[in-house]
């Protein structure tokens, strides 16, 4: 039996849509689950094309189960975002794969709708949504040329002629806009988050171990952009955005820890700093915040420690107020921050520890010591580097006393260790430096690639000090990049490239703040000033509906036939009087029946011949007189005679 | 069979039939159209909302804004498709009369909407057949007499195939079907005037004379196997009819049939036969006043219709 579907143009355009939809997975998806998801689509070509039969039912399910298993077997977490689309484009490619009747290309419909969502699940920048939106533009095609049964012709011929499409998505944008804005939002989600928190969006884990950090560096996603700064903005090489304090070290890896929350407390006026913070959506219950926050409106708890602490795992994109003290850290002393900043491994690291004990004793004071450190790293041969030399087991002797080369989060780690060994409490701090300016929307935009790691140490009487061992050694490292930007900022030398790349990240702020952080609370906020408006707004809609049908009965009445009124009027008039007289009859008969009947019946004989005059007679009579009075006969005519 | 008794196959068609158009020219009106989902819609309605769920979880923007434009889409879609059959007009209906057996043809003019796709129809036990500007509808008859139109269903899935609006239509006025035809009539019945003339009420009618052809033969009377054969012009000319040019009187007892289907199935034939032979003819049926001889179309239509309500 011949499958008429094989020569449809819907199948064509099914088997477009198809690699459209996986096109952008290839950012996500493994070459090998990639290689096979291909393999399957262009067995939907080779049908199509004639060189293979479709695969018979029990190979179907074959195939599905082992494609699905190989697939399945790629992924890291078995059923997060990734291997889920991985999965759902196997079942999509299978489906397309036994288009049998019109309901099989509609299964392989919903299939593409969740792809679509998968997608926007993945990214959910503008030019993605650009990008299903053609996608769904092209699903209603695939409808309409499902509806058309035009089996025989050519697809691009078929797609010319369905501009209508086009009419049709039109006339629904108000109602998409209307359901996106009054449609109610979750105030919670209704059930936990199966995508990857593993691989948290922005990168940032909440552990640090070496080699952590290497992959950010190279990672060019942007995680925020800050404006607004009140009263101004410090220079770029004094934005530490803290994101979370690394408190437990293992011998390898510095581990996360937070302490209780703090009262918010309010700095001096003019040590605050104001400041907008629009941040891209990630995973983690970690917010980020100029150092050392003091207040906001996260929807999260700040610590003693100066981190924000979100309920939730997952923070969507949104837009906050926060405030900043500039020099003032009020931090105070809270004995579990003691404690835990001298926690070490019970071994490892033996000549860091001996060394960092003999020169405590050498120096004397705490401050003194940190200072020689800092010097040492600057004096001796370390260098700043991102493709470090392996480290051994004891990681920190191993980076001190022999390779000598790494970048940040070695050097933080190091000088932790070091002070923690001399009896100093310590902690390494997680987050990003500085960020790039955009002269276009003046804003800072804060990639991944500047993530970067610090210490703090804990100094009698000046409480936590932040520390950056890598400023010490690499100064470049933190300032090389801000001086590039503005000294192309300050001598106009704008390539293309760097200024294209400010206006589509411009593009991406603005649609931050506008679109993606739309929810549950801007919502409210905005019926809410809606639900102000009465007095003002919903009156006159009121005043404005009730005027409508006024309006109706006002032109209606201006274009109201007078003649007919008047005719309507004898009518009446002639029936209160004498109800049997013949109202229905056309005009000349009733002329007739009035000189017969009526009292003065020839006055309204005239009448109505005048009447008639006007109706069909030729343009230019005199217009009509009032009504002669209706009389009945006191006697029948026909006495008279 | 009578194709009234023919009921629509489901409930829904059963209930929505009542409301069906009975005028020409006809528009579907609010009240006679009807509109559901299709199967395709139910389940991209479904899909449609458990997407809506995932977004409205995860608050993702850009995922509710592709269901909602989508949603909004199916619902434009359903107005779309309700317009499109209310943009349908039937206009004007021809059918030329049959005899009951034969198929009537029947052409409904009608508008359909703008577009490429053509609003489908269906009737029940008819034959349909869509055009630009017209129907043609193609209807077995079965009985003589007044024949009502069965109902026809005007369905539209246009644009996305998502919902499906229905119309019903069925004429008020009736057509009528002319009597069937006797296949092989005995002869015309000898000439009523002169009874005595003979004992057998039909003689040997179809022994034909066949006579030089003259100017004012009618063509239905060349004998044109013999001019294929011989190249002679020749014409038939049944027995006796020279003689007997005297009008026929039809009646109903004549036939010598008790069966009045049957009585009248030969009077039919007869009629027919007449006209064909030029043999002025009367028609009297039982129990009704007897249609004086005449000759002509008008003649014999008032004949056949006489004899198709009677």
């Amino acid at each position: 039996m011949k499958n008429p579907w094989r020569n449809h143009p819907a199948y064509s355009l099914l088997l477009a849509l198809n690699i459209l939809a996986l096109l952008p997975q290839t950012f996500w998806l493994d070459p090998l689950t990639l290689l096979l998801l291909l393999l399957l689509w262009s067995w939907g070509l080779a049908w199509k094309t004639g060189y293979l039969p479709l695969p018979n039912p029990w190979s179907k399910v074959v195939l599905t189960l082992i494609v699905a298993a190989a697939v399945l077997g790629q992924q890291a977490v078995l059923l997060g975002l990734r291997g889920g689309s991985a999965l759902l484009a196997v079942m999509l490619l299978m489906k397309s794969l036994e288009i049998r009747t019109e309901r099989d290309f509609y299964s392989a419909m919903v299939g593409l709708f969740f792809m679509q969502l998968s997608l926007l699940f993945h990214n959910d920048s503008w030019w993605m949504g650009l990008y299903v939106l053609f996608l769904a533009l092209g699903m209603l095609a695939l409808l309409w040329l499902l509806t058309q049964n035009k089996a025989r012709d050519r697809l691009p011929d078929c797609l010319r002629h369905a501009s209508p499409i086009l009419r049709l998505a039109l006339q629904a944008l108000p109602l998409t806009v209307a359901l996106f804005l009054l449609f109610p939002r979750l105030a919670q989600p209704l059930w936990g988050l199966p995508l990857d928190s593993t691989q948290g969006k922005t990168g940032l884990s909440d552990k640090l171990s070496p080699g952590d950090l290497i992959e950010l560096f190279l990672d060019d996603t942007p995680v925020f952009r800050a404006s607004r700064f009140q009263p101004a903005m410090p220079p770029l090489d004094q934005l530490y955005w803290r994101a979370m304090v690394l408190w437990h070290f293992d011998g390898r890896a510095w581990k996360r820890g937070w302490l209780p929350a703090q009262a918010r407390q309010k700095p001096a006026k003019d040590d605050t700093l104001r400041y907008l913070l629009v941040n891209e959506a990630y995973a983690g219950n970690w917010l980020v915040s100029l150092d050392w926050p003091v207040d906001g409106d996260y929807q999260a708890q700040l610590t003693l420690d100066g981190q924000w602490i979100s309920r939730q795992q997952w923070q969507p994109a949104g837009e906050h107020q926060l405030i900043s003290a500039r020099t003032d850290r009020q931090e105070s002393a809270h004995p579990l921050a003691l404690s835990w900043g001298l926690q070490l491994p019970p071994a490892g690291n033996p000549q860091t520890r001996s060394w960092a004990r003999q020169q405590l004793k050498k120096h004397g004071s705490p401050a003194a010591f940190l200072r020689f450190v800092l010097n040492h790293f600057n004096r001796e041969n370390f260098y700043y580097s991102l493709t470090p030399q392996p480290l051994g087991e004891n990681t920190v002797d191993d980076f001190l006393f022999r390779t000598r080369i790494g970048y940040c989060e070695h050097y933080a780690s190091a000088l932790a260790f070091t002070m923690r060994a001399a009896g100093i409490p310590a902690r390494v701090v997680t987050g990003y430096l500085g960020g790039e300016y955009n002269p276009l929307g003046q804003y800072i935009v804060v990639r991944k690639s500047d993530a970067h790691a610090w210490t703090e140490v804990w100094l009698k009487g000046q409480g936590w000090v932040r520390v950056d061992p890598t400023a010490a050694v690499a100064p470049e490292r933190v300032q090389t990049a801000i001086r590039d930007q503005q000294a192309v900022h300050d001598q106009g030398m704008m390539t293309v490239d760097i200024w294209l790349k400010q206006q589509l990240d411009w593009l991406a702020y603005r649609w931050n703040r506008w679109f993606l952080q739309y929810n549950y609370d801007l919502q409210r906020s905005m019926l809410h000033n809606l639900g102000q408006w009465p007095r003002h707004l919903s009156l006159w809609m009121l005043a404005l509906l009730g005027l409508l049908p006024l309006g109706w009965w006002l032109y209606h009445w201006q274009k109201r036939d007078r003649l007919l009124q008047q005719w309507h009027q004898l009518q009446r008039q002639l029936k209160r009087v004498v109800p049997e007289a013949p109202v229905q009859q056309g005009p000349e008969a009733l002329a007739r029946w009035a000189r017969l009947h009526l009292q003065g019946g020839d006055e309204l004989a005239r009448w109505i011949q005048h009447w008639l005059q006007l109706r069909y007679g030729p343009a230019g009579s005199p217009p009509l007189p009032p009504l002669p009075p209706i009389r009945r006969c006191d006697k029948p005519p026909s006495s008279h005679a | 069979m009578n194709l009234d008794s023919i009921a629509p196959s489901g409930r829904m068609d059963r209930l929505t039939m009542k409301r069906a158009g009975k005028t020409l020219p006809w528009q579907p009106d609010r009240r006679q159209l009807f509109i559901l989902p299709t199967r395709g819609g139910i389940i991209l309605g479904i899909a449609l909302l458990f997407m809506l769920l995932g977004s409205l979880n995860y608050n993702n923007n850009l995922a509710i804004a592709l269901t909602f434009f989508m949603t909004s889409c199916l619902l434009v879609s359903a107005i779309w498709t309700h317009r499109h059959l209310q943009d349908c007009r039937l206009l004007e209906l021809q059918a030329l009369p049959v005899h009951a057996g034969e198929s009537l043809k029947i052409r409904l003019f009608w508008q359909p909407p703008e577009t490429s796709y053509l609003p489908e129809i269906q009737g029940l036990n008819l034959q349909v057949a869509r055009h630009d500007n017209h129907i043609d509808l193609l209807l077995p008859t079965h009985h003589r007499g007044w024949l009502k139109l069965p109902p026809l269903k005007l369905t539209s899935r246009y644009p996305l195939g998502l919902f499906v609006a229905w119309s019903w239509w069925r004429y008020s006025r009736k057509l009528l079907i002319w009597p069937a035809v006797e296949i092989q009539p005995p002869p015309l019945p000898r000439l009523q005037t002169v009874p005595a003339k003979s004992n057998y009420p039909f003689s040997q009618g179809d022994l034909t004379e066949l006579q030089r052809w003259q100017a004012g033969d009618p063509m239905s009377r060349v004998a044109w196997k013999i001019l294929a054969r011989h190249g002679q012009w020749l014409s038939r000319h049944p027995e006796g009819e020279n003689e007997s040019h005297g009008p026929l009187l039809l009646r109903e007892e004549d036939t010598g049939l008790r069966d009045r289907e049957a009585a009248i199935s030969r009077l039919t034939a007869w009629i027919l036969e007449a006209e064909r032979l030029s043999i002025p003819y009367g028609l009297e049926l039982r129990g009704q006043p007897s249609i004086a001889p005449a000759l002509g179309e008008a003649h014999l239509t008032c004949c056949l219709e006489r004899l198709a309500l009677a």
